[in-house]
């Protein structure tokens, strides 16, 4: 009874395959969670703009300093326990992608600390694609309802970018997660 | 007595009843932890659920970075395979390939998950006991570790079925039983 070879054309074919499939399998984190193997070591607008938020934080005070309850009343950010509970609700998938905390890291997306008033595309070390750059270079700043803009309409407003969640419709929901990152991103 | 080889696994009933257990243990264990990682976006960042699913997902993985790196030390100390007469040279060829492509996956995953963690400044720990740090949380590498970290996952995920296909074709070709075909 002969010994059964491995021929070099059936391990040619199989190892081809093997080095195929991991190749494609490099591809697949970038095309399911848009996340990328790169980071920038500088970013043009980082330094003056993380200047300008200690500047902001002077007349705020730190998150680590004031509780739920100071958010809440007819003069704060929301108006009831239950908007917000459900403003925490609205961001926890947020989270997913992103940090609030002020130095925390970048996720697969960039860290929100401060980022209302803050330049678009203006994070340390985050890899922002091309529609971001532009915007930080043209000088686009993060207000509220820039905010509320890209998050109704993330794909239109800046083409190209890595976020993989849909739009939200909710008028109201898009308003809590400002609301959010208002109160606990500062 | 010295020991017969068995046709299809390795040189000694002994050896190859020790390999077939830590292949299938292996297989069992990532099939585990791939579980455990389709449950992280399940879960909220910051909820007593993610914690959970992070800590099973880094246990499980470095009992498998153990028990792949001994299965490992065992392919590289045994006695040559010694392939069933009656089977087709590709069959045993495809089994041993696909089963070492697996094991290296495993073993790249339990290199690059600790680096990614420690990169992130997680703790790394199996079951309670933490393993030291070996370097500060550094964004680059963590940046760079979780993509691949998560690239050979996929890899992992796409080998475990087409190593159970071959396997179920090169048992129908040869009648060798089919466990002794993947993980090999």
């Amino acid at each position: 009874m002969s010994t059964p070879t491995y021929t070099r054309t059936s391990k040619l074919v199989f190892r081809g395959a093997l080095v195929a499939m991991f190749a494609i399998c490099l591809y697949m984190p970038y095309a399911f969670f848009g996340v990328l193997p790169v980071f920038t070591l500088s970013n043009d607008y980082a330094a003056e703009e993380d200047a300008k938020l200690e500047e902001r934080k002077v007349d705020a005070p730190a998150r680590a300093e004031i509780s739920d309850a100071d958010l809440i009343g007819p003069d704060k950010i929301f108006s009831s326990v239950e908007e917000l509970a459900q403003a925490k609700q609205d961001f926890i998938w947020c989270r997913f992608c992103h940090t609030v905390e002020p130095g925390s890291v970048h996720r697969i997306g960039p860290n929100l600390n401060g980022i209302i008033g803050r330049r678009v595309g203006s994070k340390e070390k985050y890899f922002y694609t091309a529609s971001f750059r532009k915007a930080a270079d043209d000088g686009k700043i993060w207000t509220e309802e820039a905010l509320d803009d890209f998050l109704a309409r993330p794909k239109e407003l800046y083409p190209g970018n890595r976020m993989r969640y849909d739009p939200v419709e909710d008028a109201g929901k898009r308003a809590r997660i400002i609301k959010y990152l208002k109160a606990y991103a500062q | 007595m010295s020991e017969m080889p068995v046709p299809g696994t390795h040189a000694s009933s002994h050896a190859a009843a020790r390999d077939s257990a830590l292949g299938w243990l292996l297989f069992i264990v990532a099939c585990n932890i791939l579980y455990i990682a389709t449950q992280i976006p399940e879960t909220a960042v910051g909820s007593p659920g993610r914690e959970v699913v992070d800590k099973m997902h880094v246990s499980w993985g470095i009992t498998a970075l153990v028990l792949v790196v001994v299965r490992l030390y065992f392919w590289w100390r045994s006695p040559p395979l010694a392939p069933d007469p009656n089977m087709p040279g590709w069959c045993w060829g495809l089994a041993k390939d696909m089963s070492l492509a697996f094991y290296a996956g495993i073993l790249i995953e339990g290199v690059v998950g600790p680096m990614r963690a420690w990169g992130e400044g997680y703790e790394v720990a199996a079951f309670g006991f933490a393993l030291p740090a070996l370097f500060p949380p550094i964004y680059e590498v963590r940046v760079v570790g979780g993509y691949f970290h998560s690239a050979v996952s996929f890899f992992v995920l796409a080998i475990l079925p087409v190593g159970v296909a071959g396997a179920l074709v090169a048992s129908w070709r040869s009648k060798v039983p089919f466990y002794r075909l993947f993980p090999v």
